[in-house]
């Protein structure tokens, strides 16, 4: 769905029968054209520059500026360092460790809850009412609250002494955040317990959507269930799937409440840091803005390119980008 | 997160479509349902249910947890008994009166519904613009606005707090409300815009020859024919800003000027937690968006997946 016409400019109507497609084009004179100038887009653009494009511009000035303490608060003069920040950053092995802990995290984070979702889509498409309503209603509770509260109520819960968890196995005492895969896992818990639900819904719905004509037609083909699944279900579900994906991917790099709250900033001994935590613990708690600016415009640009793959998904699903 | 109001699986279902038609012509279709839910699978049918009620409940426990501790008294904390002896409900009144939730349930109110505002009056015309008119950079606008909600605040965090430290802003809800607006208008413009894509614009023509102005043709007309569209916007932009941690807990900085989530965080801190209180506080931060969200959910979905699911 390409609008590829000449567009017309606001002050030259351009002559009404060139354009070929549905109403939104259909004018009727040159006058109506013209009643809704691009001041409508105006309130955008007055919030978005500001907060978004201002603050971009100041992370990239601060990550080439020795900004410390002294800078941000005693109002001495920044000195521009070049990309001394970044090669600081790069030369350090925590900046690595922390990089690929994320890439980890964020790589298991999407796939179990893909996994979760998907299989969760399956179960609701074969069970009956009333499970289906529980098992949405239990989804949608953990889609909505805020990842601060299930946080805390699912450290509760693993709590070393007081954890039902612990109660029931008789492991109290044990604290599962000490050793620091087990910290992740249970912070991945988390993070798809409050994403699984986006890509079940969306897989559910995207399913039930498939005609009941076209399995069936697949079913008296001779189609086994696989073959169903690959050949019929699968092409169809495929535009879905791909945004659930790079959504899943965007998400899941950017988690930051739940590491944050639940290892206390980062874990021991900065052991459960992901890069968005890193950031904000040079430059909040360390005070040192120009290196958590850079890491910022990394992440800026680590998350264009996962955005290039989510718009050419988008456009290839039909969408006028 | 966007919509669209094209189909996008038309091509997938074209091609299925076929041998439907292919074979459809010779064999008589018979009992329709069979296919999907006869008989013989209720064997298994009653094995998936058991299985989805053992998720449902696993994934509701959390929940009922949360629920027995703010309602547990202090002393039954370290107790084994699972079932508290009776309900503290002065667990809410205590927590309400030692710590600062009171005013942290103001701010979120306030800044969620400020938010709330700033989105709509700023999306409602720039989706309204871009649904009814193919001017140059449309294409441009609506992927700037989606890249400023791909990236979300916590990378921009160090140029945000450096801006409002600039501006005299730190510590004060006002920032949080221009934040949590400007990154929450990707989804209202985008969804928005698949709504009065949808409804033609003779519609709105009908009605001006009737005697309506363009104004009184969109309020009549447009508005009550968007309003599912506008209300998902609406309530998905609150809870989004009722529920944002990062950025409050980053630019406020005063026990009582901060929202909800970043208050029941400093319960965390304290050197040993009150989980009854902090449970207190989160029941209050969860219930109003969890309503919230039940009433759109349906509508989020199909905006979240780009059209995709019709």
């Amino acid at each position: 769905m390409t609008t590829t016409t000449t567009p017309a400019r606001a002050d030259r109507p351009a002559p009404a029968p060139v354009r070929p497609r549905g109403g939104a084009n259909k004018t009727k004179s040159g006058r109506r054209r013209s009643w809704m100038p691009l001041w409508l887009l105006l309130p955008s653009a007055v919030i978005l520059i500001p907060l978004f494009g201002y603050p971009l511009y100041q992370l990239g000035l601060l990550s080439f500026l020795e900004f410390g303490q002294p800078q941000a608060s005693a109002g001495e003069v920044a000195e521009f360092v070049g990309f001394d920040n970044y090669s600081t950053l790069l030369g350090d092995d925590q900046f690595w460790d922390v990089l690929s802990q994320t890439v980890i995290f964020a790589a298991a984070c999407v796939v179990a809850t893909l996994a979760v979702g998907a299989a969760l889509a399956v179960l609701l498409t074969r069970v009956g009412k009333w499970p289906r309503l529980l098992l949405l209603f239990a989804a949608l509770g953990a889609w909505a609250a805020p990842a601060m509260t299930g946080s805390t109520v699912w450290m509760f819960l693993f709590d070393t002494n007081l954890g039902l968890v612990n109660e029931v196995l008789g492991m109290q005492g044990h604290n599962w955040f000490y050793e620091k895969w087990s910290a992740f896992a249970l912070v991945g818990v988390v993070v798809v317990w409050h994403s699984f639900p986006f890509v079940m819904i969306s897989l559910y719905a995207g399913i039930e959507s498939i005609p009941v004509s076209v399995l069936e037609a697949a079913r008296l083909d001779g189609a086994s269930t696989w073959t169903t699944f690959r050949h019929v279900m699968l092409p169809i579900l495929r535009p879905i799937l791909t945004i659930v994906v790079i959504q899943s991917i965007i998400w899941d790099f950017k988690v930051f409440t739940q590491i944050y709250v639940m290892t206390g900033g980062g874990g021991i001994a900065g052991q459960n840091l992901v890069l968005n935590v890193y950031a904000y613990q040079k430059a909040f708690a360390s005070s040192d803005y120009s290196l958590g600016a850079a890491i910022g415009v990394l992440m800026t640009l680590i998350l264009l390119v996962v955005t290039v793959f989510y718009i050419r998904a988008l456009r290839r699903s039909g969408e006028e980008l | 997160m966007s919509t669209s109001t094209a189909a996008g699986r038309k091509p997938g279902t074209g091609a299925a479509k076929q041998p439907a038609a292919a074979s459809g012509g010779g064999t008589s279709p018979g009992r329709g349902k069979s296919v999907l839910g006869g008989s013989k699978y209720s064997q298994k049918q009653l094995w998936f249910g058991a299985l989805a009620w053992v998720i449902a409940i696993v994934f509701v426990l959390p929940y009922v947890e949360m629920a027995i501790t703010a309602l547990r008294p202090k002393d039954e904390l370290t107790s084994d008994g699972y079932v508290p002896s009776k309900f503290e409900w002065a667990n809410f009144v205590d927590v309400w009166d030692k710590s600062t939730l009171g005013d942290n349930l103001k701010v979120s109110l306030l800044v969620a519904g400020m938010s709330t505002l700033l989105v709509l009056v700023v999306s409602l015309p720039a989706a309204y613009y871009t649904a009814r008119k193919r001017f140059r950079g449309r294409g441009v606008f609506l992927l700037l606005v989606l890249v400023t909600q791909m990236f979300q605040p916590t990378s921009l965090l160090v140029g945000l707090y450096r801006e409002f430290y600039i501006l005299d802003l730190l510590d004060s809800y006002w920032a949080l409300v221009l934040v949590n607006g400007a990154f929450n208008l990707a989804f209202s413009v985008w969804i928005l815009t698949a709504y009065f894509s949808a409804i033609p614009v003779e519609l709105e023509e009908a009605a001006m020859i009737d005697g309506a102005s363009r104004l009184g043709a969109l309020r009549r007309v447009t508005l009550p024919l968007a309003m599912p569209g506008i209300v998902t916007a609406v309530i998905f932009t609150f809870i989004a800003a009722w529920n944002e941690f990062t950025v409050a807990l980053v630019l406020v900085t005063t026990p009582d000027k901060q929202p909800l989530t970043v208050g029941i965080n400093s319960f965390l801190g304290a050197y040993r937690v009150e989980w009854q209180y902090l449970f207190a506080g989160s029941v209050v931060a969860i219930v109003p968006v969890v309503i919230l969200f039940a009433y759109i959910e349906k509508h989020v979905v199909s905006g979240l997946t780009a059209g995709s699911v019709k």
